[in-house]
């Protein structure tokens, strides 16, 4: 904490320290901070130190607090406990759980507690850091489980039924033959139901046939464009006023709303945003699954 | 003033050494600093708290500028943020005696509202960490200036000076806690809680003392102890007590009735909702608490047992309306759920409980207005797809109402995702589960007449989630493509547009008039401007 300034500094003395905390403070100040010790949400874990500990907890620990420290009926769980997170937010693990088991608590070894090496202290810091960071938003651990739950011969009825797929998915246009060895079970049934229309093919880019377009007709051009009745191109932005595109030569038209203009915008993928209000999850596991078989 | 800028200007290199010795040997200016009084009842020449006012209404009463003549609003100045300076400004400016007063994760800021010239820029120099995300503001009273850091310390600053005048910690980041929100001063005391859903830790909302900033009353939003209120609405008293549902908002207030109304988060865990049945209370709610002492007056549940992170901290607006010809005492929230709902805020009985998106997970409402979920649309371990998505069909971004069209405006945002459940254990624990994916349907602002919840217009909002802001000339302000926009508020035209050349709006935008002249600011990145009628 900034200590504050002793009435009795004189004010020649202020002067020169407010100066200091000006330039301290004015641009470019943050880069003149002192670095501080930073804690973050998934501290460091020193892996061996954990395998260590993960035996010493088995032996001493496991019966009470269970696998994954979360508790058991025997004993609490310890995810969200002070000396857990605080020797977790540690410059050095075990630098708070140490003392609190040096003062003493039950093991189910009967090991006394107060006899954990440093190093066991250190072991079971590790261990513990990672329970807990096991439980972080973004932690390896969290991973999409089986996926691939549905009934595939009902996921092929709606396929070439109510589903619609066939419409534009056949066996010579935007054939699906093998999609399930190119993506995942998850990554098929993301793309299924959001497939991406990309970005609108930069200037010199390969066109993108999912992009959405725009037609402007009639658009009004200014003098040196001429009169030009209709205008088409990848939909770049829209505003209040203006909407752009990007025509087939690359160049960007830019053309203000006015009144009496038709603004036609065209979506290649809009039978899958049509679904999303209609699917249900059953025929989406029932999708995926039969999709999955497309290996 | 005058005499220091052309000192500054005559030497640069003497300039600070100049400011500093204006601030020491200047006599204090006749009038520095906020009174509570001045915070009740905002003058046309200020914007002293996080809305504006206590209502959260956003609305100004100013008119020179108007749905006429908005067009012709120009650009007045710009002011960019210093490199390392916190990034983009999602907070909302004070302004305060002429200076603007504006937050970032770690840093403040006091800037001429003529001008955009800075006054002073404040660096936390120790912090710990927290999650730099986003800071809501500043509060102001007296001759100080309070915001929080990432590393859960209040600070108060000199109001002239922007010096340090004390720390005071008020959550713990060991505990995965953090700071983002704007402190509200409620009479003598600052209104404010934590921020943070990683650890599955209680939330609370603090009063604390301006002086030192130490703790007057904690209101725990969910229960801590046996035999408290709503402790019947989850399987343990354990998991009551681990059950987050944090104060990301700041709070609004009725000084007549004396109730602070805060609004709640998610509970905890926040996907894998297996180990905590029940309506999980009183996350995900609206609260109102005797301002004095932080009890507990009544509560409106938006989201019983939220299983999609919607936590329901969007601002709770404080109106007076008719309902069924009747006056009432109004509150209204459209929540980050798709859910609009009006009560009445002497009792916080539901009058209008509505969808203002279409969404596909509730089964209707309860006769108390709240909604009920669809079990089926909780997150699975194969997936449920639903509407809104994690970021909500709004979500911390201000919203607006006009008491001239008695409409209430929002982002809206229509968006599906699939949800999954990542720990399928009897026991998970933070975060076991979440979203992937999406669509979203083209971003709208909405108008909900408050007397039905139907939607009276929608328009494209072509710009990025931002606050808005209605004027007594008819005039809504929001973002637009790449910038800044204004509507008429009771109809919806698109009037003005201005890019800002750092992206569209991305804060609270606020309106004040000095001299006469109105001003318009908003912030876009890390990037301030101000428009005005030249």
């Amino acid at each position: 904490m900034r200590t504050r300034l002793p009435l009795a500094l004189t004010v020649g003395a202020l002067i020169v320290l407010s100066v200091t905390i000006v330039h301290t403070q004015g641009r470019g100040g943050a880069q003149t901070t002192p670095a501080v010790p930073q804690i973050t949400n998934r501290p460091p874990v020193d892996q061996a130190a954990h395998d260590r500990g993960r035996t010493l907890w088995a032996m001493h620990c496991v019966t009470c607090h269970g696998t994954q420290a979360r508790g058991s009926e025997t004993g609490p769980n310890i995810i969200r406990t002070r000396t857990v997170n605080f020797d977790r937010s540690a410059q050095q693990a075990g630098s708070v759980l140490g003392p609190y088991l040096k003062a003493g608590h039950s093991t189910q070894s009967g090991k006394a507690s107060a006899s954990f090496t440093d190093e066991e202290v250190v072991a079971l810091a590790n261990f513990l850091r990672q329970r807990v960071n096991d439980t972080m938003r973004g932690s390896a651990l969290f991973t999409v489980g089986d996926i691939v739950v549905g009934d595939a011969k009902a996921g092929e009825a709606y396929f070439n039924g109510a589903g619609g797929c066939t419409a534009c998915h056949t066996a010579t246009t935007r054939s699906l033959a093998g999609i399930a060895s190119r993506y995942s079970p998850v990554d098929l049934q993301q793309r299924m139901l959001f497939p991406s229309s990309g970005r609108g093919g930069g200037r010199g880019g390969a066109p993108n046939p999912n992009a959405v377009t725009m037609t402007i007709s009639p658009a009004l051009t200014g003098p040196r464009v001429g009169p030009v009745t209709t205008i088409s191109g990848v939909l770049v932005e829209e505003s209040d006023f203006y909407v752009t595109v990007r025509q087939t030569d690359g160049t960007i038209r830019v053309v203000r709303r006015a009144p009496g203009m038709k603004f036609t915008k065209t979506v290649p993928l809009q039978a899958h945003i049509d679904l999303l209000d209609r699917i249900t999850d059953t025929q989406i596991h029932n999708l995926v699954a039969y999709l999955e078989t497309m290996k | 003033m005058k005499r220091l800028l052309c000192a500054c200007l005559v030497t640069v290199g003497l300039c600070g050494i100049v400011f500093v010795q204006a601030q020491v040997q200047a006599p204090p200016p006749a009038r520095v600093g906020l009174t509570t009084a001045q915070i009740e009842k905002p003058s046309r020449d200020s914007w002293p708290t996080y809305n504006g006012d206590y209502s959260g209404r956003r609305f100004s009463t100013l008119t020179s500028v108007n749905a006429s003549n908005v067009k012709q609003l120009s650009l007045g100045w710009i002011y960019d943020l210093p490199a390392g300076g916190g990034g983009q400004v999602k907070g909302t400016p004070l302004l305060v005696d002429g200076v603007l007063y504006f937050t970032n994760p770690n840093h403040a800021y006091a800037v001429e509202a003529r001008t955009g010239r800075e006054l002073w820029h404040y660096a936390y120099p120790r912090s710990r960490g927290g999650i730099i995300i986003g800071n809501r503001g500043a509060a102001i009273l007296g001759d100080t200036v309070y915001f929080v850091t990432t590393d859960c310390n209040l600070i108060a600053l000199d109001i002239r000076t922007g010096t340090e005048k004390w720390a005071k910690e008020f959550c713990s980041l060991e505990m995965v806690y953090y700071g983002s929100v704007a402190p509200v001063v409620v009479k003598d005391k600052l209104i404010f809680g934590p921020s943070g859903d990683d650890l599955d830790q209680p939330a609370y909302l603090d009063a604390r003392s301006p002086k030192d900033g130490e703790l007057v009353w904690r209101w725990y939003v969910t229960p801590q102890k046996a035999g408290e209120a709503g402790l019947d609405s989850w399987p343990n008293l354990d998991m009551a007590k681990h059950g987050g549902g944090m104060t990301w908002q700041p709070i609004t207030y009725d000084p007549e009735l004396n109730l602070i109304y805060v609004t709640t988060g998610n509970p905890q865990p926040v996907v894998a909702y297996k180990n905590r049945p029940g309506a999980n209370l009183f996350t995900a709610s609206i609260v109102a608490l005797n301002a004095d002492t932080g009890k507990m007056v009544w509560y409106f549940q938006s989201s019983p047992n939220d299983t999609h992170d919607w936590d329901a901290t969007q601002t709770a607006v404080v109106f007076d309306g008719t309902i069924n010809g009747q006056p009432r005492k109004l509150i209204a929230q459209a929540s980050r759920n798709g859910w609009f709902f009006v009560l009445d805020r002497i009792t916080g009985k539901a009058i209008v409980s509505s969808e203002y998106i279409k969404t596909n997970w509730a089964l209707g409402h309860e006769d108390s207005g709240s909604p009920i979920p669809n079990p089926a649309k909780r997150p699975q371990i194969a997936g449920a797809l639903v509407t809104p998505n994690q970021g909500g069909a709004t979500n911390w971004y201000p919203p607006s109402f006009s008491p001239q069209t008695g409409l209430f405006y929002v982002n809206a945002t229509r968006a599906f995702s699939v949800w999954y459940i990542y720990d399928a254990s009897d026991n998970p624990m933070g975060w076991g589960g979440t979203d992937r994916g999406g669509y979203s349907e083209q971003g709208q602002i909405k108008a909900i007449d408050y007397r039905t919840g139907q939607i009276k217009w929608s328009i494209p909002r072509y710009g990025g989630n931002a606050g808005l802001l209605t004027t007594a000339g008819n005039v809504l302000f929001g973002s637009a493509a790449g910038g800044i926009g204004a509507y008429n508020a009771t109809t919806g035209e698109a009037l003005w547009n201005a890019r800002l050349g750092s992206g569209s709006v991305t804060n609270g935008i606020i309106t004040y008039e000095l001299d006469g002249r109105q001003y318009v600011i908003a912030a876009a990145g890390s990037r301030l401007v101000a428009f005005v009628l030249n």
